[in-house]
């Protein structure tokens, strides 16, 4: 179509006309990071939809396979910026199964920990989220505030806000400083104390719950079926969970059980989200009462020469969006041979956008794609 | 636990925070009381400082920098040999993630709480001029000045080489 002889309002009014192409994204605000939809629409009810990978392609794995075991860590991360600690986790706990390490005890608290405040941190991000792409800005101000909170705990405990870099293969980087339990526990209560307030505009709002009921419904069988992972898969019913059924760190030795809801839609997920909220804060009070003294890292040797034996491992750690998996090749070099990343958002981004999109409204697609986690670079790495 | 959908005034509520006081404070004024020092995190990982006298020139910084952003070179009037080598960092590659501080034998090199990159770039443009940014302010040796304001350091306990 030639919009030189074509203005948008002609368009519209010639009624056999009204078909176009809509892209949505690839710097849309409700998109994290640059994935797009092509949408052809047809008035404001979308007909079809094209994913529009590639945008975010910056070669993750091959990049992995030309630095070192160790060096690797500054990469990971960048995989999912909101929550990167699972990555992290994940990466060197492949590395660890390959050299046949069991980490000391302390270090498994201290990941269990500071995955949690990952989980909570993209929690927040997740309830701002929903605030946002529903025009309801609130939410969106108040959790980035709150978000700071857990954001300084981290720079404490880690010197680094965003990406941490805190794990390494054999435990991890340094212990924590005197003082900072304490005021970890603090900042849960604040932000326990916060929840209310959430609850009375977000997750008990009569307008949220209409414009969330029903939307992208994903059956219990289906979930199952098309890989979908994390709280996606559990609002569906299903209760699968990596922390209890292949349990990995400290998660062992803690006390929780599986949130499950049935319901399947969009209302649904922003509900188990609410609920696995107050579980995570739960869980890092646990963590913080049972942590052992001792050592929190194994003394591998030279780090810059770290060689790591031949062979491979998967492993796959909870993350907020569902599971991280990594697997890793060695050949016996100081370099993998192959890392391969299976990230959680590859069913919602491809298959169910395709099968959800098209009986949508346009006002509903950021809702949508905020309800089910989709972070564009763990599928387009 | 059930979360049911109240009253539509229930999103009200939002309004008692009106009254309290704001988050967000005047940049660089912050004043956090998680940490016991005014600022940032007394591990934060910032600019490096490097102290010149104790580095030995090892190259084990450059080494490990998983972006390459550190070069050994020399300093002015030095005898070129390997142990007068001292890193230069460029920090328009530079991800701050500390390894070259866990790896430095020496402990010289470690890393400040100072976060702020902001500088004035020179920019010239006169009638026929090509305008000129200075960018070599990303890229600069390491000393002591910021030695006062030390953030991550990797101890002996904690030493990662040997
Ligand atoms: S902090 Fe990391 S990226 Fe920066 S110079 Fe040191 S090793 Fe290189
Ligand atoms: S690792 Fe330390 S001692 Fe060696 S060159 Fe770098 S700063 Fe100097």
């Amino acid at each position: 179509m030639n919009f030189n002889s074509y203005s948008l309002t002609k368009i519209a009014k010639e009624d056999k006309d009204t078909t176009y192409d809509l892209f949505f994204g690839p710097n849309h605000p409700g998109m994290h990071g640059n994935f797009g939809y092509v949408l052809d629409m047809v008035g404001t009810e979308i007909n079809s939809v094209r994913p529009n990978a590639g945008q975010l392609h910056r070669g993750f794995e091959k990049l992995m396979e030309q630095r070192g075991w160790v060096q690797n860590l500054t990469l990971v991360p960048r995989i999912c910026v909101m929550d990167p600690d699972p990555n992290e986790v994940a990466y060197c706990m492949s590395v660890e199964r390959i050299m046949g390490v069991e980490i000391p005890e302390r270090a498994k608290y201290l990941r269990t920990i500071t995955l949690e405040m990952s989980r909570l941190t993209a929690y927040l991000l997740a309830i701002g989220g929903f605030g946002g792409t529903l025009g309801h800005y609130t939410p969106t101000h108040w959790s980035t505030a709150d978000r700071d909170l857990i954001m300084d705990m981290f720079e404490w405990l880690t010197g680094g806000r965003v990406y941490h870099i805190y794990n390494i293969p054999g435990g991890v980087r340094s212990d924590a400083p005197e003082g900072f339990f304490d005021k970890l526990l603090e900042v849960m209560d604040a932000l326990e104390a916060r929840l209310p307030d959430y609850d009375s505009i977000l997750f008990e709002n009569p307008i949220v719950h209409k414009r969330l009921k029903g939307l992208g419904y994903v059956s219990k069988e289906d979930a199952r079926k098309t890989g979908l992972s994390g709280p996606n898969l559990r609002a569906s019913g299903n209760a699968y969970d990596v922390r209890k059924d292949v349990p990995y760190a400290a998660y062992p030795y803690l006390d929780f059980e599986i949130i499950t809801q049935e319901g399947g839609d969009a209302l649904t997920r922003a509900l188990q989200i609410r609920l696995e909220y107050e579980q995570t804060i739960n869980l890092i009070r646990q963590a913080v009462k049972k942590i052992p003294e001792g050592d929190v890292r194994l003394n591998l040797g030279l780090l810059g020469n770290l060689k790591v034996q031949a062979g491979e491992a998967y492993e796959k750690v909870e993350s907020s969006k569902g599971e991280f998996g990594y697997y890793i090749v060695s050949d016996g070099g100081t370099k993998p041979y192959r890392v391969s990343v299976r990230g959680p958002s590859l069913p919602a981004g491809f298959l169910w956008a395709q099968k959800h999109l098209p009986t949508m409204k346009i006002d509903d697609v950021a809702a949508w794609m905020g309800s089910l986690s989709i972070c564009p670079p763990d599928f387009d790495k | 636990m059930a979360i049911g959908d109240k009253s539509i005034s229930a999103p009200l509520t939002a309004i008692k925070s009106l009254f309290k006081k704001p988050v967000t404070v005047r940049y660089p004024d912050e004043v956090l009381e998680v940490f016991p020092e005014k600022g940032v995190s007394p591990r934060f990982r910032g600019v490096h400082t490097n102290d010149l006298a104790k580095c030995v020139g090892c190259g084990s910084c450059e080494r490990i920098c998983p972006v390459n952003a550190i070069y050994m070179e020399l300093p002015e009037g030095k005898e070129d040999v390997k142990k007068e080598y001292r890193p230069v960092i460029d920090y328009g590659r530079c991800c701050f993630c500390a390894f070259c501080v866990d790896v430095c034998p020496t402990v010289s090199l470690k890393m400040s709480r100072e976060y702020d990159f902001t500088t004035s770039a020179t920019m010239e443009m006169r009638d026929g001029e090509e305008v000129k940014f200075v960018i070599d302010e990303f890229m600069f040796r390491p000393t002591n000045e910021r030695e006062d304001n030390i953030g991550y350091v990797t101890g002996k306990k904690m030493k990662v080489l040997g």
